[in-house]
């Protein structure tokens, strides 16, 4: 008796387990079922709906990118027979996840590519990704001139459209501070702007706010405009095709321009413990006169200003016998979105359908209204925000547009150099020079 | 219970499902990373054979090393810090005066319950440098030079980040510790206080090798923990400034996903394997002797 109960108790043991393992790999089987079922055109209940599945940082609540996701939410409700399967990567996560699905094969319908540049070009070139040339009579060159969207073309062939043009370097400033320190008028020379830093200073107010903590702050609004105001804006060219080298003059003098404002005490102590939005913050409760950021920035400014605080913008100041110009200025493209490579005609259809929604007038008007800067020639709508419109006043005599560094160099030296600017503005740090070698040390593996 | 031990076989079909998971999840990983170290691979283009290069290039890496020794800071500081408090703590809850009083052990647990990404975050405000709390306090009493950039200090901020490790999993070390002290016999106690064993001698002769066990087990545990720091760090410094908080677990992200160095990324995490090993096996060693 007591044999057969402990028999029957082992038979129920196995069969749980075997239950559980069968159970679990039926469970996974039949989720992929679904996936694949879904990723075809043929919906459930027979309707014909194309599902695109589509990976971006973009969400309703973010101030940066909201637009573009509301502008998607139009596209949805215009046409009910295409849905979007949205996955949300938040922005500082998102090149990593862009990295690891493209490197797995794994890619979406529809992918985000924040910026041009190095690792959207390594990704278009392995093939993952599909031209949409066939699709470019949507845009007539005068809408949509080419120049402006060369970002997004590798080797000829286009890949997407971007969706704003972003200033890497805007300086903001406290017209009261300043005025209050003797200044009505922004310095146009970089002598005059660090002497205009050095007596701010001696007046006991911190000069220039910078949100650091990443790291690529200070890469993109402080190096790359240094750099086209030392050397035009072709320098970076020049050092990767190796005509130059990072420990040569051209880029040292803008190392040893770093530490100077850094050693003069130009920003705030903590700019490599606190991020943009807190040195915003620190700038717009009257704690430093300037805060440099791209033109990104505006958009926190004008929504978390005190009404009485009036903000002013300038352009980076003009280095005494620098190759570079005031015309000129380090910018990038963002926001496109590309197609897959493995799309079918039915997707593919869907997807260029989309790509017309969202880079049409009304859709590049609802971005300027947000606070953008954008690639097309559309009509600033009347209803913009004077802040904006003053901004883009700013830049109304840009005539060429620099690489930004963060954009156009390899991930290794990319990560480098902000390691390398964070060392030379904290005390005690690395030199110009250790941080040359290094950069050249990177891009030389 | 004889069919089980008679039938070894039954015991090993039980264990499968557990090792296939275990070695799906764990091995296979570990393994494929210790492959990967073998090649220069952005993880995009094709690998490329790279033999021991990258082993060659990180012992030369001055900021692996520098890595390394930031994690051992932190497994010295929790260590002797987490486990020292936490019996300390232990004791205090266990003794007369709280022991009915939940409510401390509930508040020396929190921190541990807590999401490390909000500790990370009320840290950060606590060490802010214009209005955080640790500045304001040194400012309202007069030591406006002490107030610091605390996280900013390339010579302090990783001595900064411990102070929050430790505060952190404290809790967790005291309620190991009071599960222990529970199970000391209390007429071991009394029979030690009517030999005139009290206070410290008490515990460092009673008391401590009574669960000599519990504490070797928490340093094990404890050095794991603080040689698998990441999520901390990677919220309140990102390794920096200038690589001078980095660990071991963030210099690996930063080299793999950032740099996309895949390979070289995949051999600074075998070296931390071994490292791990390493340390391990010699605390077991130290604790192993001074058992005897």
């Amino acid at each position: 008796m007591i044999k057969m109960k402990r028999m029957r108790t082992f038979w129920l043991y196995l069969l749980v387990t075997v239950m559980i393992v069968v159970l679990s790999a039926c469970g996974q089987s039949d989720n992929t079922d679904n996936a694949s079922g879904n990723a075809g055109n043929a919906g459930n209940g027979g309707q014909k709906q194309v599902e695109l599945s589509f990976m971006t940082t973009w969400s309703e609540s973010d101030p940066f990118t909201g637009v573009y996701y509301k502008n998607a939410m139009a596209f949805e409700k215009a046409n009910p027979d295409i849905k979007l399967d949205i996955e949300t990567i938040p922005y500082n996560d998102y090149p990593v996840k862009l990295n690891t699905t493209a490197a797995g094969g794994n890619l979406p319908d529809l992918i985000l590519m924040i910026g041009g540049g190095s690792m959207f070009e390594q990704i278009a070139r392995s093939g993952s990704l599909m031209p949409i040339d066939d699709m470019m009579g949507n845009w007539k060159e005068d809408f949509l001139p080419a120049s402006k969207i060369k970002e997004f073309n590798v080797d000829g062939k286009q890949y997407g459209i971007p969706g704003e043009i972003s200033y890497a370097t805007v300086i903001y400033y406290n017209k009261k501070i300043m005025k209050d320190a003797g200044y009505t008028e922004f310095p146009k020379t970089y002598e005059a702007f660090k002497a205009m830093v050095k007596d701010l200073k001696a007046k006991n107010i911190t000069p220039i706010s910078y949100g650091n903590k990443t790291g690529s702050v200070l890469l993109a609004s402080l190096l790359s405009p240094l750099n086209e105001r030392i050397s035009g804006s072709g320098l970076y060219e020049e050092i990767k095709s190796g005509k130059q080298k990072f420990t040569d003059t051209e880029f040292m003098t803008a190392l040893k321009d770093i530490k100077e404002l850094s050693d003069m005490g130009a920003f705030n102590v903590d700019l490599n413990s606190i991020d943009n939005v807190q040195a915003t913050n620190l700038f717009l409760s009257g704690k430093s006169a300037m805060y440099i950021d791209g033109s990104w920035g505006a958009k926190q400014i004008s929504k978390d200003k005190a009404a009485d605080f009036e903000v002013g913008f300038a352009l980076f100041p003009q280095i005494e016998g620098g190759k570079g110009s005031m015309s000129a200025m380090p910018a990038a493209t963002n926001q496109g979105v590309v197609l897959n490579a493995k799309l079918d005609d039915a997707k593919k259809a869907a997807a260029e359908k989309f790509l017309q929604f969202m880079y049409s007038k009304e859709s590049y008007q609802n971005i300027i209204r947000d606070g953008n800067m954008v690639p097309a020639n559309v009509e600033t709508p009347a209803d913009v925000d004077p802040l904006f419109k003053e901004m883009t006043g700013t830049f109304a005599g840009i005539k060429e547009i620099a690489p930004v560094y963060d954009v156009a160099m390899p991930a290794t030296v990319v990560t480098a150099t902000k390691n390398g600017l964070q060392g030379l503005t904290t005390p005690g740090g690395t030199t110009p020079e250790a941080v040359a070698d290094s950069l050249q040390k990177e891009l030389g593996q | 219970m004889q069919i089980f031990l008679r039938h070894k076989w039954i015991i090993a079909a039980g264990l499968i499902p557990a090792i296939a998971i275990y070695t799906m999840f764990s091995i296979y990983p570990i393994l494929s990373s210790v492959y990967y170290s073998f090649f220069k691979w952005d993880g995009f283009s094709p690998k490329q054979w790279y033999g021991l290069q990258n082993y060659a290039n990180l012992i030369e890496d001055g900021v692996f090393w520098q890595s390394i020794r930031n994690n051992l800071y932190f497994v010295l500081f929790s260590v002797l810090g987490e486990i020292p408090l936490g019996l300390y703590l232990a004791m205090m809850l266990h003794g007369k005066l709280f022991r009915r009083d939940g409510i401390f052990r509930t508040v020396f647990f929190m921190p541990v319950v807590i999401s490390t990404i909000v500790v990370s975050l009320i840290w950060n405000m606590f060490y802010n440098y214009q209005f955080g709390l640790v500045n304001t306090a040194l400012r309202a009493v007069g030591l406006d030079d002490w107030a610091q950039n605390w996280l900013g200090n390339p010579k302090l901020a990783i001595f900064v980040l411990c102070i929050v490790v430790v505060w952190q999993y404290t809790g967790l070390y005291m309620v190991i510790f009071l599960a222990a002290l529970q199970n000391v016999p209390s007429e071991v106690l009394e029979a030690a206080e009517l030999d005139g064993a009290v206070g410290i001698k008490r515990t460092w002769n009673i008391v401590v090798p009574i669960i000599a066990d519990t504490i070797f087990a928490s340093v094990v545990l404890c050095i794991s923990g603080a040689l698998r720091a990441f999520d901390l760090i990677y919220v309140m410094t990102n390794g920096g400034p200038s690589h001078s908080t980095e660990v071991g677990a963030t210099y690996m992200f930063s080299q793999t996903f950032s740099s996309m160095k895949y390979g070289y990324g995949s051999a600074i995490s075998t070296a931390i394997i071994i490292i791990s090993f390493g340390l391990i096996i010699i605390s077991q060693f130290i604790l192993r002797s001074v058992k005897r």
